[in-house]
């Protein structure tokens, strides 16, 4: 019996949802030969997907606990993840330097101890997210010459 | 001998350079807690991109050397190892530094990942050649069955679980067939204008390696999880070294452990370190000290970490099947820079190929000399904050991405895998057998489309790919790493 709790049972959703999802791409209305490796490989995976289930519905009945450190710390994780995908999405828009100062520095305020408005500790990590800025844009931009996304400003 | 021939070329100014820049920032990386070899040598590949083969090689050869004797920097320090490796490091260093002998243990770690290291390189010196020649006999069904022995062993051996380590092996493999059909040349699966070129080797290590690493630093960031650092205390160098010199029955048990496990395809440092301290506690006299501080207990755990990365590598540069999640990382470095795993390594780019082995044992003098300086000065690397760490990983990852070849898909296809990743290892699934999936995804089709047209010709595609004394060894190879693999992980389960 599956346990929806359970770690087992989530890995079997997830894997076995993406199996399938493949397998559908591979056998829907597409060219064999060309499809071909890839159909061998979504059969396999499904069956190994399948396995996955017998395994998970073999669990005992009490769902295996979570441990702390691999239960999702959806509160903790949420800040960062918005600024990660606000940073990626914008950066070329307004530019590599500028915007990984921006995520740099709401990083460090969002996770650091100190509070947002206190002037001193937003000042501190300013001046180093500044200082990391022009160091990777002294080594990259000028010695290297590896462009970066330039958009609005650098 | 030949190796002797090509040592010269390590001692250019520039290649030094790089060995002293690796080295010193493959110890640091590798001192803070959580950051991985693995991920180290990942985030450092894109920056080799623009280097000559020898020179991008050197980097990543000190990088992976460095780490993995910096990983106990933080064992020793804070009882938090750097990387899985150093967990045995921990078990004794950690206790010595509690009673003020933080320095001495730290002695004992460079000294013996040293002799361990340089004696793991000479196995990689004089193993690989003849391995590579055997691979000359390899036709599209020997190189088809390698690839797939790569992603059962690593998916197996490397895992928790063998059903999850083989299906992101899988997930690895059918990443890989994004983009044009190798024999056809018509796209598959290219749903967005963004999957058009498939996915980079680099963008998915950088993805699946440093992205899940940036997430987990702001959780425990937020959980405000800090420890507390012990006096370093004083101790004479050049005592403890002696000391650990004289310690031969430890150092040999962990550099036989090391040597060993780093052969083996997938096994990895991760449990060298471990086997060996379990080794060299049943055979002392004095059990009963280890976990209390006993020195043979880091000497005998650092030495075979040292020593598992040289036999690491005699896999991956003649078979391509990796020895550790590291060395599979280290193969997506030689393959951007065009040089592929197999006989060719040691005769049309032996001076690539030697200038790369010898360095690794110069890198191995530099990490005990630079690591013996830092065992003085070890204490401010564990104050710097994780979040921190995470905003800095974040950007070299979008940084290192996008300057491979100048593309924001690739940075959009780093971002996306590592957010899959992270979300994965929740469930326990491991990003070596993925990242090895995607590399040898395309070696593993090229030969499989090959052999097929040659087995339609014959005697038909079964037998093609069944016959052959070495295919036969292959498959067989195959099936046991699974079978064994589900038969200890069934007895763990029993006993636990």
């Amino acid at each position: 019996m599956l346990h929806i709790d359970s770690n087992e049972t989530k890995a079997t959703i997830f894997s076995l949802t993406a199996a399938i999802v493949y397998a559908i791409a591979c056998f829907w209305d597409s060219d064999p030969e060309v499809y071909l490796f890839p159909r061998i490989l979504a059969v396999i995976m499904v069956a190994l997907g399948l396995v996955q289930l017998l395994k998970a519905s073999r669990e005992k009945a009490e769902p295996s606990t979570v441990p702390a450190e691999a239960a999702i710390q959806w509160k903790a994780l949420f800040p960062g993840l918005a600024v990660t995908v606000v940073f990626v999405l914008s950066i070329e828009t307004i530019g590599f330097y500028t915007g990984s100062f921006l995520a740099f520095l709401c990083i460090v305020l969002v996770y650091g101890k100190r509070k947002w408005n206190d002037r001193q500790a937003l000042l501190y990590k300013s001046l180093i997210g500044a200082i990391l800025m022009l160091v990777l844009y002294g080594l990259f931009w000028k010695l290297l010459y590896v462009r970066t996304p330039e958009g609005w400003l650098i | 001998m030949e190796f002797l021939l090509h040592f010269d070329k390590v001692f250019t100014l520039y290649h030094i350079a790089l060995l002293v820049g690796g080295t010193l920032a493959g110890l640091i990386l590798g001192a803070l807690p959580g950051l991985s070899p693995t991920m180290a040598v990942a985030l450092m590949i894109p920056f080799t991109f623009h280097m000559q083969p020898a020179a991008g090689l050197i980097l990543l050869g000190a990088m992976y050397t460095a780490t993995v004797a910096g990983g106990a920097i933080s064992a020793i320090l804070v009882n938090v190892p750097g990387a899985p490796a150093n967990i045995a490091t921990a078990l004794d260093g950690h206790q010595l530094a509690k009673t003020g002998r933080a320095t001495e243990a730290l002695h004992y770690c460079f000294t013996s990942s040293f002799i361990g290291g340089v004696i793991g390189i000479f196995v990689l010196i004089f193993f690989t050649p003849p391995l590579a020649r055997l691979a000359l006999k390899f036709g599209p069904t020997e190189l088809f069955w390698i690839a797939i022995l790569g992603v059962t062993i690593i998916g197996t051996i490397g895992s928790s679980s063998v059903v999850k380590g083989l299906l992101a092996g899988l997930f690895g493999l059918s990443l890989s067939t994004i983009g044009d059909n190798p024999m056809l040349g018509e796209e598959r699966f290219v749903v967005s204008e963004h999957l058009e070129s498939g996915v980079h080797i680099v963008a998915a290590l950088i993805g699946l390696f440093a992205v899940p690493q940036v997430f987990t630093l702001m959780e425990q960031a937020m959980a405000d999880k800090t420890a507390s650092i012990y006096a370093l205390g004083d101790s004479r160098l050049f005592k403890s070294v002696a000391y650990n010199l004289r310690r031969i029955r430890a150092l040999s048990i962990g550099s036989i452990i090391g040597i060993i496990v780093g052969i083996i395809p997938g096994a990895g440092g991760q449990i060298s370190g471990l086997v060996a301290y379990d080794q060299a506690k049943k055979t002392s006299k004095n059990p009963s000290a280890f976990g209390q501080g006993e020195p043979d207990g880091i000497i005998a755990a650092e030495s075979a970490n040292n020593a598992m990365v040289g036999p690491s590598l005699v896999p991956l540069l003649t078979l391509s099947v990796p020895g550790s999640p590291t060395a599979a990382v280290l193969l997506g470095g030689l393959l951007i820079h065009g040089l592929f795993p197999g006989p060719d390594l040691f005769t049309i780019h032996a001076e690539v190929t030697w200038t790369f082995i010898n360095s690794l044992l110069v890198a191995q003098v530099l990490m005990l000399v630079i690591g013996l300086f830092l065992s003085q000065h070890s204490g401010w690397i564990m104050k710097v904050p994780g979040h921190y760490m995470a905003a800095t990983i974040l950007i070299l990852s979008v940084f290192g991405t996008y300057s491979i070849q100048s593309s924001y898909s690739d940075v959009l296809i780093m971002m996306s895998l590592g957010m899959l990743m992270y979300f994965a290892s929740k469930f326990g699934f491991g990003p070596a057998p993925l990242v090895l999936g995607i590399i040898l995804g395309p070696i593993a089709e090229d030969n499989f489309l090959q052999g097929r047209l040659i087995g339609e010709s014959g005697d038909g595609v079964f037998s093609y790919f069944t016959s052959g004394t070495i295919n036969i060894v292959l498959i067989s190879l195959c099936v046991i790493s699974i079978v064994y693999s589900v038969y200890s992980g069934s007895r763990s389960a029993s006993k636990g």
